[in-house]
């Protein structure tokens, strides 16, 4: 963070722009080069920067999205987030996402590598397994959960058909399972960023290293422990890095398909914000839930960059 | 030239220039163009304005009375999540001049400056006086008028004839009290098991009313928290899903689509807007049931049987159009208002979608010889308009929660349910918005 301070601070921008200036002068930088940057960094400040900015403001205030206060509201500190501390329901939220995060991100990664080992195999039929694979890839965020409502209801879903047809009992998956579901959910969707990242990965690793093993008549295991995990390290650490990121701020499944219930069962932070903000209208607090949720995201963003840096 | 000839042909050349310029002014000028937009619900509700052609009509009318070539471009949001995506854009200015808003959005929008004082208006508008008061009352806030009821819809009791038949219960049925309710499911529980016999509500604050009580206070502005008839309201539920285990919990707490379920016979009765006739189980609609008038039946919902409660109740809300305040062309935007709720389109919307009228004089057409209709109509005289005050969604949503996350899946008693839910209201409103009535205390 002090470094941070450090590098926004006046003289170290004022040196910074000065250097620049000086290596145009004299020719160093190509001057219409930055001018590529301007309409990517407009979009930038303009979506994200500003709103942002706006959020976090907002979030040090009493601000509520109907009524008399939107207009008229006042500049209340820390209070928001002080009634963080004590929000019973914060808490279960935080934990309900931590919860959700951890297991998608086992269930996620697991899939990922498996189906990346699949299709980077020398099998024939693969390649045609990667286009099926990536289906789930195509379907718009906001249509899987209907496909999946259809799949997962109690008396004429597909998912409790089958289960009977093997003699189980049917589920309750709306209600009893709903964790269980959109975590479901969330895998079926999102286990190709894995899949991706890992095939490129393993792509990479040239073959001689395994032809050597198999001279030597080295196991799969040692193959997979003293080859292919160290070569696939870095990627492997950014691709958990990302679904956590991905997962931490996840509001579509929840939002269509349980509504944050059973009793704050499936409440995860980005959804708790949206109610606060637009059930509750308590736009203020909203924000504050919503700026935790960015403070996470951040931290995880600078340790990919740390990590991308590394690798 | 005497003076007299010079003095008529002065004035014949101004009244010929006086002629040529209103002349070129009434019939050669350019219509001056304008834009405005309109701002509504996708699928059903566009499409009938579309279909109507009530845009067209409006622009011909523009251009004929006062010269104007209105553009008027239809901004539509989807049906899920309406009202949450109306109050973002009203926040962001991003809304219509024209707005198409749900009765519980109106007092805070107003409250927020978003929606135009319609007083002036509506007060030199002949057609005012037509509009039930129930409907107006949907509307005004402080004394003042910020839309124009377009649209009402009073929950009432639907029910299977068929069903009621294999049970050997009477039909025509009208429950009498809470506990013709619970014995008509009873029976059919009893006698044509594998199916649900009742759905016992559509929203949750009926029974508070229904059993005499109200939720808010207008002399000290609090909100109650604490009544014989709250505690009336979790006894009803409790009744139904575990004390007599009438209908499954999973029912709502799974989301069973019970509109559905009615269609396919699955279940007896359930409690719903009028809008489900048409809108859910007309013909072409999702869940088309064939020959509804032979096979639904359909009931007032009775007052609990407690002293001082009514004999029969419906809670009753309304869609309604307001004009944006911040409007560039608010008499415009006035004048699109008018033409989107004229009698003839009130009673077609009403007929295809077995929504009530909300003016005497749209009781016409196919609306006013609908059987249907003519009963629901006679529902409005049994209906409250929901109470709108600003903080009744946040009582509401508390009190659901206490009903979802308690009542349902913890069988917590109703007493039990009812200090949880002050608890809660109590830390959400403030202590000084909420209060207990005698004989309990906060």
């Amino acid at each position: 963070m002090l470094k941070l301070i450090k590098f926004f601070s006046l003289s170290n921008i004022y040196k910074l722009l000065h250097r620049v200036l000086r290596d145009i002068k004299s020719g160093l930088i190509d001057i219409y080069l930055p001018l590529f940057l301007v309409p990517a960094l407009t979009l930038l400040i303009v979506f994200q920067l500003i709103p942002t900015i706006w959020a976090i403001w907002y979030s040090f205030t009493d601000i509520e999205l109907l009524g008399r206060k939107l207009f008229e509201y006042n500049f209340i500190g820390f209070e928001n987030y002080s009634d963080l501390g004590e929000d019973p329901i914060f808490w279960k939220s935080m934990s309900v996402t931590m919860e959700y995060c951890i297991y998608s991100l086992v269930i996620r990664f697991t899939i990922g590598l498996a189906a990346a080992f699949y299709i980077t195999s020398k099998m024939r039929i693969a390649k045609y397994i990667v286009a099926l694979l990536l289906l789930p890839y195509t379907i718009p965020g906001t249509v899987i959960p209907y496909i999946w409502l259809s799949m997962l209801d109690t008396r004429y879903g597909t998912l409790n058909r089958l289960l009977s047809l093997v003699g189980l009992p049917p589920q309750s998956w709306v209600y009893r399972r709903a964790m269980e579901s959109v975590i479901m959910i969330n895998c079926w969707a999102g286990y190709i960023m894995a899949m991706l990242i890992l095939a490129s990965a393993l792509k990479s690793i040239p073959e001689e290293y395994y032809e050597v093993c198999e001279i030597y008549g080295a196991s799969r295991l040692f193959r997979f422990l003293h080859i292919t995990l160290p070569l696939i390290k870095y990627p492997l650490i950014l691709c958990i890095i990302l679904i956590f990121k991905e997962d931490i701020d996840d509001f579509t499944y929840v939002y269509m398909f349980t509504e944050g219930g059973p009793h704050y069962r499936t409440e995860l932070l980005s959804l708790y914000a949206y109610h606060k903000a637009f059930a509750y209208y308590e736009l203020g607090y909203g924000c504050a839930v919503g700026v935790i949720v960015a403070i996470i995201v951040f931290l995880l963003t600078l340790a990919q960059i740390k990590l991308s840096r590394i690798a | 030239m005497s003076i007299s000839i010079k003095l008529l042909v002065l004035i014949i050349v101004a009244i010929v220039i006086i002629a040529g310029g209103l002349y070129y002014y009434f019939y050669i000028l350019p219509p001056k163009k304008i834009k405005i937009s309109l701002y509504t619900k996708a699928g059903l509700w566009a499409d009938f304005i579309r279909e109507t052609k009530i845009i067209e009509k409006f622009r011909e009318r523009m251009l004929r009375e006062k010269n104007i070539d209105v553009e008027v471009e239809m901004i539509t949001r989807p049906h899920k999540g309406y009202r949450d995506t109306l109050v973002a854009d009203l926040a962001a200015g991003t809304v219509g001049d024209v707005i198409w808003i749900g009765d519980t959005e109106i007092p805070g929008s107003a409250e927020a400056g978003h929606l135009l004082d319609l007083t002036p208006y509506v007060t030199k508008w002949d057609r005012w006086k037509k509009f039930f008061p129930v409907g107006k009352k949907l509307v005004t806030v402080k004394g003042k008028v910020y839309a124009v009821p377009f649209e009402t819809a009073p929950l009432v009791i639907f029910y299977r004839k068929d069903i009621f038949e294999r049970a050997g219960i009477p039909i025509p049925w009208q429950p009498e009290s809470w506990e013709d309710i619970y014995e008509a499911a009873r029976i059919i529980k009893e006698k044509v098991p594998d199916i649900v016999p009742i759905n016992p509500m559509y929203g949750i604050e009926l029974p508070i009313f229904a059993a005499g009580g109200i939720i808010y206070d207008p002399k000290d502005g609090k909100f109650i928290v604490k009544s014989d008839a709250i505690l009336a309201c979790f006894k009803y539920y409790y009744e139904v899903f575990h004390a007599r285990k009438l209908a499954p919990v999973e029912l709502w707490l799974e989301k069973w689509d019970t509109r559905k379920y009615f269609q396919e016979a699955k279940l007896a009765i359930t409690v719903d807007g009028t809008w489900c006739w048409r809108e859910k189980w007309g013909p072409g609609m999702p869940y088309e049931i064939r020959d509804i008038e032979k096979v639904v039946g359909y009931a007032l919902f009775p007052g609990s049987g407690a002293p001082g409660a009514p004999k029969y109740i419906s809670l009753t809300g309304a869609y309604c159009y307001a004009i944006w305040a911040k409007s560039k062309h608010k008499d415009i935007a006035w004048e699109l208002l008018k033409e989107l709720v004229k009698p003839e389109y009130m009673a077609e919307w009403g007929y295809r979608t077995s929504h009530l009228v909300t003016a005497e004089d749209a009781m016409i057409g196919k609306y006013a010889e609908d059987p249907f209709l003519k009963w629901a109509a006679e529902v409005l005289k049994h209906s409250l308009p929901k109470p709108l005050i600003p903080g009744v969604k946040k009582y509401l949503t508390l009190l659901k929660r206490v009903v979802i996350d308690y009542l349902l899946p913890e069988a917590k008693t109703p007493e039990e349910c009812m200090d949880i839910f002050a608890e809660m209201a109590t830390k959400e409103l403030g202590a000084d918005k909420v209060k207990a009535l005698p004989p309990y205390k906060l």
